[in-house]
């Protein structure tokens, strides 16, 4: 049934992570995602491993629930890898099979490549998703992202317009995944098939559900700007909020951990005169 | 006891435009007083401009003839300012019919802020008012809850919150009962009469349910754009065969009453209660016993 | 064939299995509907009525037990699920949100072509649903969208009705109507029972409505039938009913104080057209009667 469709990957919760201000958790996510692209050698891999762990381990998210999500995209990481290691040339050959007019050439540097780019795309589905997604409710989410972007409000541009659309939807996903239900079972009951016929026939089998929605979504859209017409709604000149977010110390600390682990971590130079580590050089 | 008029329709006409630019007369020379702190109902079928008048009220539409006075400001002018309809709408608040399309928060706490915010009262002082709210409404326990999750009754009683947390000093209900249960409607047919019993706010529903206009102070029928009826629910409730011949009905004791007067029996028509309906009835069979 | 329109046996029927949100909206549900009456079902929004109702055609599969149409079970071979949505035809709440055909002659017609019925057959199904909604033929070439909301309920019902379901299952088919309105429609309904003679089901809220209207009456509580029986029987309990927070009809309090007080008016009078006949007599001629 639609009904049992959630909504975003949030996980209710009271870890640390979850507690963060939104605003340090979208800073700290956009970080992490630039240094998943930075990272250039294996040992930049396995600190970010070691961090991503870490994180996972202070979200309190079951390990379980987090491999689940991201197993609709293990097919993506799969493939990117292969392509990896077939297309990258490289001197240190490992096979060189030449069967017609196919040449398969695999090489340690194609299958290094591979492997990177699959951890590059698990570290940063895992990384948002324990850092904001299934940490942050989406309303938050909305909040952080609205007040974040708000200096640009000055230069013009409809940040709070663009906010409160975003709150709306959310708001109205439900409810309009319930109504597709609703009247899906009405078309039902009238006979409706929709899982059957080739798909010219299926996708005419929508019509009567499709004109529906979107009548009753005008009449919503319509009723609710009224509402909110009623309710002193003037966009976004004078508007107050309820909710404030007050950077705590726990916040900082934070993003200070998060930064200073990319500058050890990655600074060009830094790690290797600060580990002392040297002659490994073809890993890296 | 008139506490004054708290909104005055004088001669208010209005007319509906169809797609083919067919008018159709909504409004036909409606003049009403409602006085402060009332609690009136307004009744009538489908169609016979009671939520018309309510929009105009509230400066959602304008009038092609006579104006609408609330708590001093004409609100028909045309040249009403933004500011003045802000001040208008922080008076007077609306619930409408469907409790989904009213509500704009994903919880119910940020819902009920959404009307203060728009005022732009400092965050600590919506707190305030929020949580006074939801606790007068009685809705506390679901302040962190979606309001998607939540019935029929209870959304309304959020969207009566939100109000409440703007202050206003009238509160009109469009038919806001006419989607819920028998337990819903009861729970916002309370709620909204303890409003207006202990904090005075003037209420003007609008409903088809004769139960709910039974417990109203005044009752005004509006029929073919005008007003056909208005007194205590017992003045109009005993004009069965009027208010049958405009599409409503009354109270099923009230029915009955006039049932047998109208078969010849002797009975008063002003009764509302079902209690004091076999009252009447009694007293008349013991009469008839004794002769 | 079974002498009932539709038995429940056993049926249970859960939401949410294995989330925190798990609740059981029926609960081990024995239930037979007679055949050829209104019967009406009445319980709180969550006892289970909605999940009744979107089993009688199919649209919803019991977990446990099983549900038979005239003695056949739906999904057997003799009551194919489809063969079910069109043996128990099912009017939704504000069933008009439904509407998308351009006039309201072929939005009519929707079920019954998905039946696969020639366009001759289908266009007297269609004017006699009209008829028995009470809609005008000169509509036919209408857009519904154009109607009053009246109309619009009236058009979503006969779209069901050209069906020519053997079973006839509404869901609160006056909801948000004027009083006139709702007259109309249940009016509307009690004629085409009798007419027709089919077994029809109407879930309301209006204990005045199902007093005037239903034969039989199941009133759900917690996802099981706690009463089934004449619908006069049923508000004869009157303490039962608001032990679970259920109305009876407006009229009942009078009638009670009435007997209360020593007038001799019989029990069973739960609508004001019985009570006048009842009292009438004792009023008029009151030492005759005394």
């Amino acid at each position: 049934m639609l009904k049992d469709v959630t909504l975003g990957q949030f996980f209710p919760g009271n870890s640390l992570l979850h507690r963060l201000d939104p605003r340090i958790k979208i800073i700290a996510t956009v970080l992490l995602i630039i240094v998943v692209f930075l990272a250039q050698n294996m040992l930049g891999y396995g600190l970010l491993i070691l961090l991503t762990l870490l994180l996972v381990a202070v979200s309190g998210i079951p390990v379980k629930t987090i491999l689940k999500s991201v197993k609709p995209l293990i097919f993506i990481v799969l493939l990117t890898c292969a392509m990896n290691v077939l297309f990258t040339g490289g001197e240190n050959v490992l096979l060189d099979l030449r069967w017609s007019f196919i040449h398969l050439k695999i090489s340690v540097e194609g299958l290094l490549g591979g492997v990177k780019m699959a951890l590059r795309i698990l570290l940063l589905i895992v990384d948002t998703g324990v850092v904001l997604t299934y940490t942050t409710s989406p309303i938050d989410l909305t909040d952080g992202i609205e007040r974040l972007l708000s200096p640009l409000a000055k230069i013009g541009l409809p940040v709070h317009t663009f906010a409160m659309m975003m709150s709306l939807a959310l708001r109205f996903v439900p409810t309009l995944i319930e109504e597709t239900d609703k009247i899906m079972s009405a078309q039902k009951s009238r006979g409706a098939d929709f899982s059957s016929g080739n798909l010219v026939s299926r996708v005419k089998a929508l019509v009567p559900i499709l004109i529906p929605l979107l009548i009753s979504s005008f009449r919503r859209a319509d009723e609710l700007a009224l509402a909110m017409e009623c309710r002193c709604y003037h966009g976004g000149k004078g508007r107050t909020k309820m909710k404030q977010l007050h950077l705590r110390a726990a916040d900082i600390l934070f993003l200070i951990f998060i930064a200073l682990f990319i500058g050890v971590a990655f600074l060009p130079g830094i790690h290797c005169s600060l580990l002392g580590i040297t002659g490994f050089d073809f890993l890296f | 006891m008139s506490n004054g008029a708290f909104i005055k329709i004088e001669n208010l006409s209005f007319t509906y435009k169809d797609s083919e630019g067919e008018g159709k007369k909504a409004l036909r020379g409606v003049d009403l007083e409602i006085e402060k702190e009332s609690f009136v109902a307004l009744l009538g079928h489908n169609g016979s401009g009671k939520s018309t008048l309510a929009k105009i009220i509230s400066a959602i539409l304008l009038p092609e003839e006579g104006r609408v006075v609330v708590d001093g400001m004409t609100v028909t002018d045309e040249d009403l300012s933004d500011e003045d309809i802000l001040k208008l709408h922080k008076k007077v608040g609306m619930v409408f019919q469907n409790p989904d399309n009213q509500l704009v928060a994903t919880v119910v706490e940020e819902d009920v802020a959404f009307g203060p915010e728009n005022l732009g009262i400092e965050p600590e002082e919506i707190r305030r008012r929020v949580d006074d709210a939801m606790a007068l409404m009685g809705i506390s326990e679901y302040a962190r809850h979606a309001p998607s999750k939540l019935s029929g009754g209870q959304k309304q009683r959020v969207a009566i919150a939100g109000l409440m947390a703007m202050e206003p000093q009238c509160m009109i209900l469009d038919e806001a009962t006419a989607m819920l249960d028998p337990r819903g409607r009861k729970e916002v047919m309370d709620t909204v009469l303890r409003l207006n019993r202990e904090k005075g706010i003037t209420v003007l529903h609008i409903t088809h349910h004769m139960d709910e206009a039974a417990l109203a102070d005044r009752v005004v029928v509006i029929d073919d754009g005008r007003v056909l009826l208005d007194g205590t629910p017992g003045e109009v409730f005993s004009k069965v065969g009027l208010m049958q011949s405009v599409g409503l009905e009354v109270l099923p004791q009230t029915e009955l009453l006039y049932e047998l007067t109208q078969c010849g029996l002797p009975l008063p028509d002003h009764v509302t209660d079902a209690e004091e309906c076999a009252r009447v009835i009694f007293e008349y069979y013991q009469s008839q016993k004794k002769a | 064939m079974s002498e009932y329109a539709i038995s429940f046996q056993g049926v249970s029927y859960f939401y949410g299995k294995g989330t925190p949100f798990y609740k059981k909206a029926l609960d081990g549900v024995d239930l037979n509907i007679k055949k050829g009456m209104i019967t009406g079902i009445v319980g709180h929004t969550g006892s289970g009525k909605s999940t009744l109702l979107q089993m009688m055609n199919g649209l919803l599969e019991p977990h446990e037990g099983q549900v038979l149409l005239f003695g056949e079970r739906i999904g057997s071979k003799q009551m194919p699920k489809r063969k079910a949505a069109f043996t128990a035809g099912l009017v939704f709440q504000y069933p008009e949100y439904q509407l998308f055909e351009e006039t309201v002659g072929k939005d009519i017609a929707y079920g019954p072509k998905n039946m696969g019925l020639d366009q001759g057959e289908i266009e007297v199904r269609v004017r006699e649903a009209m008829r028995f909604v009470g809609l005008p033929e000169s509509l036919l070439e209408v857009s519904p969208f154009d109607l009053s909301g009246g109309q619009k309920r009236r058009v979503a019902i006969a779209g069901i009705l050209a069906m020519r379901p053997q079973i006839l299952v509404l869901d609160e088919p006056a909801a948000g109507l004027d009083p006139k309105g709702r007259a109309e429609i249940f009016g509307n309904i009690y004629n085409y029972q009798k007419s027709t003679d089919s077994t029809v089901i109407i879930v309301s809220h209006s204990m005045d409505d199902m007093a005037k209207y239903a034969k039989e009456l199941v009133v759900m509580h917690e996802g099981r039938p706690v009463m089934h029986d004449l619908t006069k029987k049923v508000f004869l309990q009157d303490e039962m009913l608001k032990s679970i927070g259920l109305d009876v009809p407006g009229i009942t309090a009078v009638i009670k104080k009435l007997k209360a007080l020593g007038v001799p008016v019989s029990e069973d009078v739960f609508t004001v057209e019985e009570a006048r006949a009842a009292l009438l007599p004792l009023l008029k001629g009151g030492e005759d009667h005394a």
